[in-house]
C-alpha cells in the first residue's frame, strides 16, 4: 500500500521499528509499559527514548492484532499494573519483522558501501 | 486475540466505557509513579513527591493525547463516536417528541401493513406446495362449451371431470406425463349405527400417492388391483384422524372402519397435513376409487378430478395438445366438442385468491409509499428548524462529515425504531387478519411473520432512513455560506417546494385508497341490505345425513321426518318447524328440467330448467316465504292424492306471463303435476344472484335429491334449541348423524365474508393513509409558518387581519393539496377499475363517492393547517424581531 506523503512513510517506518523493539523486549519476559521504556533506554544508554505517548498506543495496537496479551496484576508498588506478554503469533511476527529489518539494513549498507 | 475475543472486548468497552477509561488512567498512574520514583533516585538533592511527579508528567508527554491515540488505536474511538451520536440523537428526539413520535408512528404503520400483507401473500400465493417438484403437478379439466349457456352450471363449463373408463384409456395411451391419477372428495357417514359421524373422505386411484411423491408413514398405499370396481375394501387413514379418533393406536393396521355401511380394513396411515386442496382440512380416510361398487352404479358418479405429473422436458402446450386429441377421440364418451384445460396445481389452488391478495398488496404498497413520503415531509420540516443550529456547529469547527453522519444516525435510529414497531404491528396484524379472513383462502393456518419478511421490513425502514436522512444532510453540504443562518434563505424556499410536492403525492395516493374504500363500503352496505326473500333471523338449519341403504326406502324416510317434526313441534323453543332439501345459503343447488303442458318440445333438447326443492307443507310458513297466488300444499296432499307443486314467482312469470299459474300443469320428475300456488322468489345461494326459478314439491309425494334439512323458526336462543334438537334426533333416529347446525343469519353473512374482509382491510388502509396525509399537511403548514414568522409579524403590525394571515398559511399548503387532489382523482378513476368485479351496483366512477372524498380532503386540510395558522396569527412582532 503506497503512502502519499514522506511524513506518513516515515511514521510507518518508525511504527514498524517501535513494534519490533517492543516485541523483542517482551521475548525476554513479561513486563509492564514503564519497564519496557526503561529496558530500551538502558540498553541504548538513553540514546533511544521511547515516548510514552507513542508506546501505549503501540501496545494497544499490538494487543489488538493479537501479538500481545495483557493482564492486570498487583505490582511491587502496591497498585495494580498491566503486564504484557508476547504470544506465539507475536513471536512469528517478530521473526518476520527481524528478517525484514535485516534485509533492509543489508540493502542500505550495500548502497552506502557503493557510495 | 481471536475474532470472538476482539468482539467481546469491543462489546465490553461499549457497555462499560468507564472501566476502559479507568484502566487507561490506572496504567498511566502506575507509569508516572514509577517514573517519579526514578526521578527521585536520580537527583542528588531530595525531591518532593510533588516535584518528582511533575517531572514524571513532563517526561511522559501529553497524557491526554496519548490516551486519545490509544483509544483510536484500539478502535474504541469509533465506538465512542457512535455511542455519542446515538446519545445525542436521543437527546434531540426527546426535545422534539412530536416529530419523533410522528415519524416513528408513520413508519411503523407503513412497514407494519406492508409486512403483514406480504407475509400472507407469501404463504398463500407464492409458497410452493408441500410436494416434491410441485411445479410439475398438473390438474386436467375437461371443458364443455355447451354448458356456457346453462344458467346453473355455466360456471362449471371448464371444470369438468372425467369418468373411470376414460381415465383408464387415458392412462394407457398418454405419453406426456409420468403418470396420471383421478380422485374425488366428499363427506360421508363414518362409523356404525352408534355414534355415526360425517367426515371428509377422499377416493383416489392407486397412482395418486406416487404422483404426489407421498408415502404413508405407516403401512402401504393402494395397489393397482385395488383400483378395480368392487376391489378389496381397504382404506388409508389420515394422520389427524388417527390421532383424534384412534388415539394414535400403534396397532392401527388391520383395524376396520365402517364407511358408508361398508367395512374397510385400514392398511396405512398418511402423513400429517396431507391435503390436496389447501383450503380444506386433511381428509379423515382415503379409499380406492372403485371401493363402493354400489355407489359406482349411480348415474351421477362419473366426475373425477385429475392429478398428473408432467414429464420432465415436456411443455404444458404439448401435453395440452395430446390430451385434447385424446378427449375428442376416445371411444369411451369422446366428443369433438370437448376440450381440455391444463393448469398447474399451484395456480389452481390460488386461482380464487390471487386477485384479492394482489389487490391488498397494491393497497399496502401504496400505504408504504405514503408513509415514506410523509416521513420525508416531516423531516424536511424539522430540518428547517435545525438549520441554524447546524450551521452554528459547523462554524464552531464540526466537520461536515461528522454532522452528516449524525443526521444519518438520527434518521437511522428513527427508522429502526419505526421498523421494529412495524414488525410488532405486523405480527399481531397478521394474526388478526388470519382470524377474520374468509376460510377458503388456502394455507392460512401456516401464515406467520417469518424472518425473511421481517428482514425485508427492517431493510425497507433502514433504506427509508438513509434516503430521507440524506435530504437535510445534502442541503447542509450544498450551500456553505452564512446566508443559511438567516431564516428564510434560499434553501428554505427549495425545501418548501419539495415538501409541497411530497404532500401533493401523498394526497393523490391516499385519494386512491379513500375512493376505493368508499366504493367498497357502499357496495357492501348495498349487498347486505338485499332481501333474500324471507326473514333470516331466528331461523335454524339442521342438516342431516341419512345413512344408506336404510333410508333409500321412501316410506322409511317419510316416517322419519314425520316423527322428527311431530316431536320437535312440542319443544318450547320451536315456533314452527319444517323440512326442505337444499336449504338456502347452504352452498347446494339442485335443478331439473320440466315440460309445460300445451307447449311442444323440440326433439333432442331439454325443456326449461328450474331449481328443485322437496319440502314439507309447513316450509313456506316456517321460512316466511310468502304465497302470492293460490295456496301452499298441505298435509292432505299425500302420496295418493293428485300431484301438486308450488312454483316461484319468476318461474310463473317466465312461463305464464299474462295469466295466473295456478291450475297449470307441467311434467316434472317424470309425472304431470298441477300448480296449486305461487311463492315469492328466494335467493338460493348468495345475495348477488338473481332469484332462480324454483319448483317446490311435497315430501309426501316425491322423494328426490339431497337429504332434507330441518328448518326451525326459533322463539328461544340458539344454544338451547340446538341442544333440544340434538336430543330429539338422537331419540327418534340414533343412526342418523347431524351434519351441522347453523343459524340462517350466519349462513347469509358467510356468503359475504369475502366482501367484508376486503372492505374492512381497504378501509383500514385508507384511514391510515388519510391520517398520514393529514400529518404531512400539518408538517408543510408548520414549516411554512415557522419560516415566515417574521413576515407574518410585520404584516400583522402593518394592519393585516387575522383572517388574511391565516389564509396565507393555509394557502401555502393549499396549492400542493389541490394539485394532489386533481392527480388523485385521475389516479383513482384508473385504479379503481380493478375493483369492478367486487362492486355491487356501484360504478367505479360513482360521483357521490368522489365528492365525499374531496369534501373529506377539504375538511382534513383545514383541520391540519389550523394549528400552525393559529400560531402564525398569534405571533407578536416584537418577539420575532428579537429572535431574528
Amino acid at each position: 500500500m503506497a503512502k502519499p506523503s514522506a511524513a506518513a512513510a516515515k511514521s510507518d517506518v518508525l511504527k514498524g521499528t517501535l513494534d519490533m523493539l517492543i516485541l523483542h523486549t517482551l521475548t525476554l519476559q513479561r513486563m509492564h509499559g514503564y519497564a519496557i521504556v526503561q529496558h530500551i533506554q538502558r540498553l541504548t544508554d538513553d540514546a533511544l527514548k521511547v515516548e510514552a505517548g507513542s508506546l501505549y498506543p503501540a501496545l494497544e495496537r499490538l494487543e489488538k492484532k493479537g501479538w500481545l496479551t495483557s493482564r492486570w496484576e498487583p505490582s511491587p508498588t502496591g497498585r495494580r499494573a498491566r503486564y504484557y506478554t508476547i504470544t506465539a503469533s507475536g513471536r512469528k511476527q517478530l521473526g518476520e519483522e527481524l528478517s525484514g529489518y535485516d534485509r533492509a539494513v543489508w540493502a542500505i549498507a550495500r548502497v552506502l558501501d557503493r557510495a | 486475540m481471536s475474532f470472538i475475543d476482539a468482539l467481546r472486548y469491543r462489546l465490553r468497552v461499549l457497555l462499560h466505557p468507564d472501566s476502559y477509561g479507568r484502566a487507561l488512567e490506572d496504567e498511566v498512574e502506575h507509569h508516572l509513579a514509577l517514573e517519579a520514583m526514578e526521578q527521585q533516585s536520580r537527583t542528588s538533592e531530595p525531591l518532593t513527591n510533588h516535584a518528582a511527579r511533575q517531572r514524571a508528567v513532563r517526561k511522559f508527554g501529553n497524557v491526554t493525547y496519548a490516551n486519545e491515540e490509544r483509544r483510536i488505536a484500539s478502535g474504541v474511538a469509533l465506538l465512542d463516536a457512535a455511542r455519542q451520536d446515538v446519545q445525542f440523537v436521543f437527546r434531540v428526539l426527546r426535545r422534539r417528541r412530536v416529530f419523533a413520535a410522528v415519524t416513528v408512528a408513520t413508519l411503523a404503520l407503513g412497514v407494519g401493513a406492508a409486512t403483514a400483507i406480504f407475509s400472507i401473500a407469501d404463504i398463500v400465493l407464492f409458497r410452493p406446495l408441500a410436494f416434491p417438484h410441485s411445479e410439475r403437478l398438473i390438474t386436467v379439466w375437461e371443458t364443455r362449451p355447451e354448458l356456457k349457456t346453462n344458467p346453473v352450471r355455466a360456471g362449471q363449463w371448464d371444470r369438468g371431470g372425467i369418468s373411470l373408463p376414460t381415465y383408464r384409456d387415458w392412462r394407457a395411451t398418454q405419453t406426456s406425463f409420468d403418470d396420471v391419477a383421478v380422485w374425488d372428495f366428499g363427506s360421508t357417514i363414518v362409523g356404525g349405527s352408534d355414534a355415526p359421524e360425517e367426515l371428509q373422505i377422499i377416493r383416489a386411484s392407486a397412482s395418486l400417492l406416487p404422483i404426489l411423491g407421498v408415502r404413508p408413514e405407516l403401512g402401504r398405499g393402494f395397489t393397482e388391483e385395488e383400483d378395480a370396481i368392487g376391489g378389496a375394501p381397504v382404506a388409508l387413514i389420515g394422520h389427524e384422524a388417527w390421532v383424534a379418533r384412534l388415539g394414535r393406536d400403534p396397532h392401527v393396521l388391520g383395524r376396520r372402519v365402517r364407511i358408508d355401511s361398508i367395512s374397510y380394513s385400514i392398511i396405512g396411515v398418511l402423513p400429517a397435513g396431507l391435503t390436496l386442496d389447501r383450503s380444506v382440512a386433511p381428509a379423515a380416510y382415503w379409499v380406492p376409487v372403485g371401493a363402493n361398487a354400489e355407489a359406482a352404479r349411480q348415474p351421477g358418479w362419473a366426475d373425477f378430478l385429475t392429478m398428473a405429473r408432467l414429464k420432465r422436458g415436456v411443455s404444458l402446450a404439448t401435453a395440452t395438445a395430446e390430451t385434447e386429441r385424446f378427449i375428442r377421440t376416445t371411444p369411451s364418451n369422446g366428443s369433438p366438442n370437448r376440450g381440455v384445460r391444463l393448469t398447474p396445481l399451484q395456480d389452481e389452488q390460488t386461482r380464487k385468491v390471487r386477485q384479492p391478495i394482489l389487490l391488498l398488496l397494491a393497497a399496502a404498497g401504496l400505504l408504504l409509499l405514503i408513509a415514506c413520503a410523509n416521513v420525508a415531509t416531516v423531516v424536511l420540516g424539522e430540518s428547517a428548524n435545525r438549520e441554524a443550529e447546524l450551521r452554528a456547529r459547523m462554524a464552531l469547527g464540526a466537520s461536515r462529515w461528522r454532522l452528516v453522519r449524525q443526521l444519518l444516525t438520527e434518521s437511522m435510529v428513527l427508522a429502526v425504531i419505526g421498523g421494529t414497531l412495524g414488525a410488532m404491528l405486523a405480527y399481531s396484524g397478521t394474526k388478526l387478519i388470519v382470524r377474520f379472513a374468509p376460510p377458503w383462502i388456502p394455507g392460512l393456518a401456516d401464515v406467520r411473520v417469518d424472518a425473511r419478511v421481517l428482514a425485508a421490513a427492517l431493510f425497507v425502514s433502514c433504506v427509508t432512513g438513509l434516503v430521507f436522512g440524506i435530504v437535510p444532510a445534502l442541503s447542509l453540504s450544498r450551500s456553505n455560506d452564512a446566508s443559511g443562518l438567516r431564516l428564510g434563505g434560499h434553501s428554505g424556499r427549495r425545501r418548501g417546494r419539495s415538501q409541497r410536492i411530497l404532500v401533493a403525492s401523498e394526497v393523490a395516493l391516499s385519494m386512491v385508497l379513500l375512493v376505493g374504500a368508499g366504493l367498497l363500503v357502499q357496495s357492501f352496505e348495498r349487498i347486505s341490505a338485499v332481501d333474500p326473500g324471507f326473514p333470516r333471523d331466528q331461523l335454524l338449519i339442521v342438516r342431516l345425513r341419512l345413512p344408506q341403504p336404510q333410508y333409500a326406502d321412501t316410506l322409511r324416510l317419510r316416517a322419519l321426518y314425520h316423527a322428527l317434526l311431530d316431536r320437535a313441534r312440542e319443544l318450547p323453543g320451536v315456533r314452527s318447524i319444517a323440512a326442505t332439501t337444499t336449504p338456502p345459503f347452504s352452498g347446494g343447488s339442485s335443478s331439473s328440467s320440466f315440460d309445460v303442458e300445451g307447449r311442444s318440445v323440440v326433439r333432442g333438447t331439454h325443456g326449461p330448467e328450474a331449481q328443485r326443492r322437496i319440502t314439507t307443507p309447513g316450509y313456506f310458513a316456517t321460512a316466511g316465504i310468502p304465497i302470492v297466488d293460490g295456496r301452499a300444499y298441505a298435509e292432505t296432499d299425500r302420496v295418493d292424492a293428485p300431484l301438486v307443486i308450488v312454483v316461484s314467482r319468476s318461474l310463473a312469470w317466465r312461463e305464464w306471463p299474462n295469466e295466473s299459474a295456478v291450475g297449470k300443469r307441467i311434467k316434472w320428475m317424470g309425472q304431470w303435476r298441477t300448480v296449486v300456488g305461487v311463492a315469492g322468489d328466494v335467493k338460493l345461494r348468495d345475495l348477488f344472484e338473481d332469484a332462480l326459478a324454483t319448483v317446490y314439491a311435497p315430501l309426501d309425494q316425491l322423494v328426490r335429491g339431497s337429504d332434507p334439512s330441518l328448518v326451525i323458526r326459533m322463539s328461544g336462543d340458539v344454544a338451547s334449541t340446538s341442544a333440544a334438537m340434538r336430543a330429539v334426533i338422537r331419540d327418534v333416529a340414533p343412526d342418523v348423524p347431524i351434519s351441522r347446525i347453523d343459524e340462517m343469519s350466519s349462513l347469509v353473512a358467510a356468503t359475504l365474508s369475502d366482501q367484508r374482509f376486503r372492505t374492512v382491510l381497504i378501509t383500514l388502509f385508507a384511514a391510515i393513509a388519510a391520517l398520514l396525509a393529514a400529518v404531512g399537511m400539518y408538517g408543510v403548514a408548520a414549516t411554512a409558518a415557522s419560516r415566515r414568522t417574521q413576515e407574518m409579524a410585520i404584516r400583522a403590525a402593518l394592519g393585516a387581519s387575522n383572517g388574511s394571515i391565516a389564509r396565507l398559511i393555509v394557502g401555502a399548503g393549499a396549492g400542493g393539496v389541490a394539485l394532489g387532489a386533481l392527480v388523485g382523482v385521475g389516479l383513482a378513476l384508473i385504479g379503481t377499475r380493478a375493483l369492478t368485479p367486487y362492486l355491487y351496483t356501484v360504478v367505479h366512477t360513482d360521483p357521490a363517492t368522489y365528492a365525499s372524498v374531496l369534501a373529506l380532503l377539504v375538511v382534513t386540510t383545514l383541520a391540519a393547517t389550523w394549528v400552525p395558522a393559529r400560531r402564525a396569527m398569534r405571533v407578536s412582532l416584537v418577539d420575532t424581531l428579537r429572535e431574528g
